[in-house]
């Protein structure tokens, strides 16, 4: 089946961990394992599906370290790690270089750090998710620039700034979760 | 005319033998006896009063022979005829010496000839008693003859190597019907290379009577018989076997068509078979040309070897699963996951699916997807009841396709698809891309999206040992039956970039 492109198993009782193997699948593209039971930590060799556009590991039990392998796939569009509350690991300055970056997930894990500032590249990003995680810190300058951004969820993280007013050029904003102190005098 | 020194001869020889006229002419009768043979005689009349004399004669003699006896006839004239002519012969050799030797006399001349030729030219000479009294010869006649025999003798020997039969095609048909006493006074002596072998029905029967006894025998008849001999000599009616009969060119040649064998026409016939010969094997040719044009754009086409060789021993279809159920009577082809519910094994696999499984393992499976089947038949284990399920129904000989069905089948008994919410298709003989949850670009799969659907089971079998491997669309189109030599090498340039990519 060198053609396969697409596995999409979502929302089954697929067991145990996800074999390495799988991202040697050379045009694969989707890999949906979400909402399952699987267990064991991200195979390091998800770094050889270059041509994943789409990964989808939220809602399982993985555990250990996101793996640095993960920062070869400059073509993600999605990644989605929530839901790993066993996953642990620093946010990765490398997805700053994600281009085509739309959907960054990283909620409902033990992912720590702070944002990195190259994440300002991310000029596709429309939702980015990194709630109940132990990122913390400020909110970096440069934000102002992800214009396509609809949905930030900040909730239950350990951002301890205030909402910086430069967020309010965010005009594409529909959703906006965050836990600390509003600015008020600068949003008005 | 006969010699004085002849009448003395025959007047010693009476004496001597204490002959009486009566036995001479005997003798002169029996070796003039006609043929009693049926049949025509040619006989050439020669308006002899005195011919006839001796005709009427000689007939009278052979008449009271045969009264005298029917039975021994042969036997007797032979018996008689060979005591006369040894004592003359041994009177000339020994008390005679100016008389020519005489020459032994063949007994064929005398005995009845064995049947009819159809044609005959029949010359004995006859040696005359006295030249001089002879009626008058015609040369020319004779020449004419002998010229007419000699040239069919010459065309029969050609023909029949030397076979004999010698043809008088200008005998008169007056000659021909004339009496069959008749006596033929005149003789014609041919080459002693024209005489044919008297065994042969279309032999010419030569009688040629040896002068020698003849002068003796026409000796006696002048010196016997003066009232009814004449001055002439006549020539002796040759024996039956030595009648001559009229040339019948039908005849003879529908005889020769039935007897001889065929020599020119054989040949014609031979170059007739030839050509349809000929013609058989350039139409056998042909027609393998065709099969093979056939059987050359059948491959192109379908690009696999059509195996007629092989059995079409069909595996039957695998049998329905049915919760529960462990009463597989009747069905060819038990469901492995009921067999595995029921048993924990595989226990009932028909003789033709273990031939495919066999089959496929090592063909389809090995080493493209494992590098060894080492699985039990009755394995539970969802590879191997993916295979055994591939060797059921009927034979799909894509091996694309077959690898396809492999890699489902194996996602199915790994997730325990018969408990799945949709299974529309599954585990059916319609193409893996009519199945629910799965998309094709062509005839590939190229998505499997399952979601929600109940699927259970660890899943580490979606690695399928190496399934997904890059080289396996390599081993893929490796097989030589797949494909043809310029797919195989596009592919295989396919696989050594895939290779070398990072």
């Amino acid at each position: 089946m060198p053609q396969l492109q697409t596995i999409a198993l979502d929302g089954n009782t697929l067991q145990e961990s996800v074999p390495g193997e799988i991202f040697q699948i050379p045009a694969l593209t989707k890999l949906s394992l979400g909402t399952n039971s699987l267990v064991g930590a991200i195979p390091t060799g998800v770094g050889r599906a270059l041509s994943l556009t789409s990964l989808i590991l939220e809602n399982n039990l993985f555990v250990g370290d996101v793996p640095t392998e993960l920062n070869q796939l400059t073509r993600l569009s999605m990644l989605s790690l929530a839901g790993n509350k066993m996953l642990t690991g620093r946010i990765a300055t490398e997805y700053g270089l994600f281009t085509s970056l739309q959907t960054l997930s990283l909620s409902d894990t033990d992912i720590r750090a702070r944002i990195p500032t190259q994440y300002a590249a991310l000029t596709r990003l429309r939702e980015l998710r990194i709630a109940n995680t132990l990122v913390g810190g400020n909110i970096p300058s440069g934000f102002e620039k992800l214009t396509s951004l609809s949905i930030i969820d900040f909730s239950g993280s350990r951002f301890r700034q205030s909402i910086p007013t430069f967020m309010g050029q965010l005009t594409a904003l529909s959703k906006f979760s965050f836990l600390g102190t509003l600015p008020l005098d600068d949003w008005y | 005319m006969a010699s004085s020194a002849d009448v003395q001869y025959v007047a010693y020889l009476k004496a001597k033998f204490n002959l009486v006229d009566a036995d001479l002419l005997q003798v002169i009768t029996l070796a003039s006896r006609p043929s009693p043979a049926p049949g025509p005689r040619l006989v050439e009349d020669t308006g002899s009063s005195s011919d006839e004399v001796v005709e009427t004669s000689m007939d009278e003699s052979y008449e009271e022979v045969l009264e005298e006896s029917e039975e021994g006839y042969d036997e007797v004239v032979d018996e008689y005829m060979d005591e006369s002519v040894e004592e003359i012969e041994e009177v000339s050799d020994e008390e005679v010496g100016a008389a020519p030797a005489p020459a032994p006399m063949p007994l064929q001349t005398l005995a009845p000839a064995p049947a009819p030729a159809p044609a005959i030219l029949a010359a004995s000479r006859m040696q005359d008693i006295d030249d001089d009294d002879e009626e008058p010869y015609d040369e020319e006649e004779e020449g004419q003859i002998i010229e007419s025999a000699n040239k069919e003798n010459q065309v029969w020997d050609a023909k029949k190597n030397n076979q004999a039969l010698v043809v008088v095609e200008d005998a008169p048909e007056d000659e021909m019907d004339g009496d069959p006493t008749v006596m033929m006074p005149e003789t014609v002596e041919l080459e002693p290379k024209h005489r044919k072998p008297a065994s042969l029905s279309q032999s010419v029967v030569k009688v040629e009577e040896e002068p020698d006894v003849e002068d003796e025998l026409a000796a006696i008849e002048a010196a016997t018989s003066q009232a009814i001999v004449p001055a002439t000599s006549q020539a002796i009616v040759p024996a039956p076997s030595q009648a001559i009969v009229p040339y019948d060119e039908e005849a003879a040649e529908k005889d020769k068509m039935g007897t001889e064998p065929p020599i020119q026409e054989p040949q014609e016939e031979k170059k007739e078979e030839s050509n349809p010969i000929l013609l058989v094997i350039v139409a056998f040719c042909l027609f393998l040309l065709i099969v093979i044009g056939i059987l050359l754009i059948l491959i192109f086409v379908t690009g696999t070897i059509p195996k007629w060789w092989e059995t079409d021993d069909q595996p039957p279809a695998m049998g329905p699963y049915q919760p529960g159920n462990c009463n597989f009577e009747g069905q060819a082809q038990p469901n492995v996951i009921s067999q595995c519910e029921c048993t924990d094994r595989v226990s009932q696999v028909s003789d033709s699916v273990q031939s495919r499984y066999e089959e496929l393992s090592v063909e389809l499976l090995v080493p493209t997807v494992y590098d060894s089947w080492t699985m039990s038949i009755g394995s539970c284990e969802p590879e191997n009841l993916a295979l055994l399920w591939l060797s059921t129904g009927p034979k799909i000989e894509d091996q694309n396709e077959l690898l396809q069905r492999y890699v489902m089948a194996f996602l199915y008994y790994s997730t325990t698809g018969q408990e799945w919410n949709t299974q529309t298709n599954w585990m059916t003989n319609q193409a893996t891309c009519t199945w629910y949850g799965l998309s094709c670009t062509g005839t590939n799969v190229n998505s499997v999206e399952l979601i929600g659907n109940n699927l259970n089971g660890p899943v580490r079998h979606l690695s399928l040992s190496g399934l997904w491997l890059p080289w396996l669309h390599c081993t893929t189109y490796s097989h030589i039956s797949a494909c043809s030599i310029v797919s195989f090498l596009l592919s295989l340039a396919h696989c050594l970039s895939y290779r070398q990519s990072p």
